[in-house]
């Protein structure tokens, strides 16, 4: 694993419960957690090696996961960036224990970590076996109908049928 | 016939593999390790389940037929796919490498070698073994990820 440098921490102190992947190939890439007030938390996986897997964890706004989805930012700038100033890394064995935790400031994260400018949101990259997973990061991102049937248009490419209702490949 | 995995997946409560899945040849490109001393070179042709049995217990693994994946391979129908995937994944993670290979090896799936799913837009599939397959006899590493 890159060298990391940051404050360590004895646990990790939030509670957070998984929601959605929004990146999948053999295995999560990004994924949409959620604390018990709803505010939304990102796991980004940044590395491994024998005994854990490594994930930076941060908190965005919904505004800025919307402006994510709809690739108005990279995930490059939501790293960089993130909401409360600091990043969480965390290590993950495979029984799912937390091995260890740093806070990390962004400017100390290892080049490896951090994604292209490019680094663009689309749906092709969600997990093709996960057919509720759209539905989900929708909702998650858009509160008002109306706005979700504009989002829908610009997506798909078409009208839903009744907006509030929309039906989703 | 049997199938590689076929203890874990007649536990299943869907029908594994997928019906839609057939036997047939088929060229196929894999992410592999391809440093023979590098520690994950032995888990190139085990599917996710096997090399993590735990994660079965997650939320990704929840639904039967999720599980049913995750005793499944991933391939691409070219080299140029199996690349094009690898460099989108790296934008969003540039160390991916280090998760899901650092080579792409080249082989020729037989059709007594298991059942493979549609080729879906950007080229890959997927394969459930059966019972007497090995692959890792047969691929070659055809190109280096980075």
């Amino acid at each position: 694993m890159q060298k990391i440098t940051g404050y360590s921490l004895e646990n990790f102190p939030l509670n957070l419960r998984d929601i959605v992947d929004l990146i999948y190939f053999d295995g999560p890439l990004l994924t949409l957690f959620e604390n018990e007030y709803g505010d939304s938390y990102l796991y980004y996986w940044c590395d491994i090696d024998e005994q854990c897997n490594r994930w930076l964890v941060f908190r965005v706004t919904k505004k800025t996961l919307r402006f994510y989805i709809t690739q108005k930012l990279a995930l490059r700038e939501l790293i960089l960036n993130p909401v409360d100033g600091f990043l969480y890394s965390i290590e993950l064995d495979d029984d799912l224990q937390y091995r260890q935790t740093y806070l990390i400031s962004p400017p100390n994260l290892p080049p490896k970590y951090i994604p292209a400018v490019d680094s663009y949101y689309d749906f092709s990259k969600l997990d093709s076996e996960d057919t509720e997973a759209k539905g989900l990061i929708l909702e998650k991102i858009w509160d008002e109908k109306q706005e979700l049937g504009h989002l829908l248009i610009k997506l798909f490419d078409k009208h839903p049928t009744k907006i509030g209702e929309p039906s989703f490949a | 016939m049997s199938f590689k995995y076929q203890k874990y997946i007649e536990a299943l409560f869907v029908h594994c593999p997928p019906s839609d899945y057939v036997a047939k040849e088929r060229m196929a490109f894999r992410f592999v390790f391809g440093d023979t001393y590098h520690k994950n070179y032995k888990n190139n042709f085990l599917p996710v389940l096997i090399i993590k049995p735990t994660r079965k217990n997650g939320r990704r693994f929840k639904k039967d037929s999720s599980k049913c994946q995750g005793y499944a391979l991933s391939f691409f129908d070219t080299l140029k796919n199996a690349k094009e995937k690898y460099a989108e994944i790296k934008k969003d993670n540039p160390n991916i490498s280090e998760y899901i290979g650092t080579h792409i090896a080249e082989g020729i799936i037989e059709k007594e070698e298991g059942v493979v799913s549609k080729t879906d837009k950007k080229g890959h599939f997927s394969l459930h073994e059966f019972e007497e397959t090995n692959l890792d006899k047969k691929f070659r590493v055809v190109s280096s990820l980075d």
